[in-house]
């Protein structure tokens, strides 16, 4: 029986509690604590993100690494039944990450507002902006090189109470090492110097991005009625359908942002003026 | 013509903001018209809220025609079933009969 450690990781107000196996166990833990060091119980003092509220219980999230050599017997098993596994350590944390994920926004499903955004809020105000993409179109880069300026609540699901209070999920930043490269690095958020989470992050800004090689050097701003909205940013949500009076409720966090706000943009660094006039 | 009647459809959600509004079909999100957003408040307005009571096109008809006019060179009544069926298309309310397919 090889030995195991459970890590429980926090994010949107759940957690999630990571079993970690296999015969490389060892560096297997190492490295999960170091790139989620941010999401892990919360503990006292500055620089964590503490959950304001008792976590859901997101359940037991089984990853294993073994080494290449090992008999892949236990390996197969493990992920038959729903185990993160395998022989190579970059590409388990690769799959740990949507993992996770996953686990969290099925355990907040119809009690969160949960776009796919990266989140980066004022370090006093709290004031926070949701900029919504969709994967691949540059809410891990905004994050590498805003987060350095504004708190880091997440890359990747900014989860919205009713009242526009945010619970952070700062996973590990997911970047691909080289173009093409199918298997993304996890990268700590301090070891990207990320500023912390403030305590009570709240919603002040609901951006939809629009990141392209022609686009301006100097970003357009234009503001979409709700309505349309709507449309726009449904697509961009986990489990609406879930909430009660879905349109409504996507409304009314639409609205604490002041309205929806289109950017289109070329570089990442073009948007901190807007951002710090948005969140002062 | 007249035979033709509608109600809405059970949809998750409807949001209105003015004349405007938006309904939630399964996971879509179909924004409507002035036009279609009246229908549907029409649809309210006789059958009741939700996937209520039929209600005759003509009824339809005349809360349009009250609203935005008589159309410049149209049927009312014909623009009323096209506007039925293009809702009924995208779920959003229900007639009977249903719409025949489209040719081709």
């Amino acid at each position: 029986m090889s030995p195991e450690t459970l890590l429980p990781v926090h994010g949107l107000g759940a957690v999630v509690t990571l079993r970690l196996r296999g015969t490389e166990h060892a560096v297997l833990v190492d490295t999960v604590r170091a790139a989620w060091e941010r999401c892990l119980a919360p503990a006292s003092g500055p620089g964590r993100s503490v959950d304001p509220v008792d976590p859901v219980d997101a359940g037991t999230l089984d990853v294993r690494l073994d080494a290449p050599d090992s008999d892949p017997a236990d390996r197969h098993a493990a992920i038959a039944a729903g185990a993160v596994a395998g022989t190579s350590l970059a590409d388990v944390m690769h799959q740990l990450s949507p993992a996770v994920t996953l686990r969290l926004i099925e355990a907040r499903a119809g009690a969160l507002m949960m776009l796919h955004a990266c989140a980066l809020a004022h370090p006093t105000t709290g004031r926070t902006a949701v900029l919504v993409a969709p994967s691949g179109t540059g809410k891990t880069t905004l994050a590498r090189t805003l987060g350095t300026s504004f708190g880091y609540l997440t890359d990747e699901t900014a989860g919205i109470e009713r009242d526009g209070r945010l619970l952070p999920y700062p996973k590990p930043l997911s970047v691909i090492p080289v173009p093409g490269e199918p298997i993304k690095d996890q990268l700590a958020p301090a070891a990207c110097g990320l500023v912390p989470a403030p305590a009570d992050p709240r919603l002040a800004a609901v951006v939809l991005l629009e990141r392209g090689a022609e686009g301006p050097a100097v970003p357009e701003v234009e503001t979409e009625p709700t309505v349309t909205a709507l449309a726009t940013l449904a697509g961009q949500t986990s489990y609406l359908t879930r909430v009660e009076r879905p349109l409504h409720a996507l409304a009314a966090t639409i609205e604490q942002g002041g309205g929806l706000r289109r950017v289109r943009y070329r570089e990442s660094a073009s948007l901190a003026p807007l951002l710090e006039g948005w969140l002062a | 013509m007249s035979a033709l009647r509608a109600r809405r459809a059970p949809v998750a959600d409807w949001y209105v903001d003015g004349d405007d509004s938006a309904v939630m079909v399964g996971a879509n999100v179909v924004v409507l018209s002035q036009l279609a957003t009246a229908v549907l408040r029409i649809l309210d307005a006789d059958g009741g809220a939700g996937a209520g009571a039929w209600t005759d096109a003509t009824v339809v008809t005349a809360g349009l025609v009250e609203r935005f006019g008589e159309p410049v060179g149209l049927d009312v009544h014909a623009a009323t079933a096209a506007v039925l069926a293009d809702l009924a298309a995208q779920q959003v309310v229900e007639t009977d009969p249903q719409p025949e397919p489209a040719a081709g």
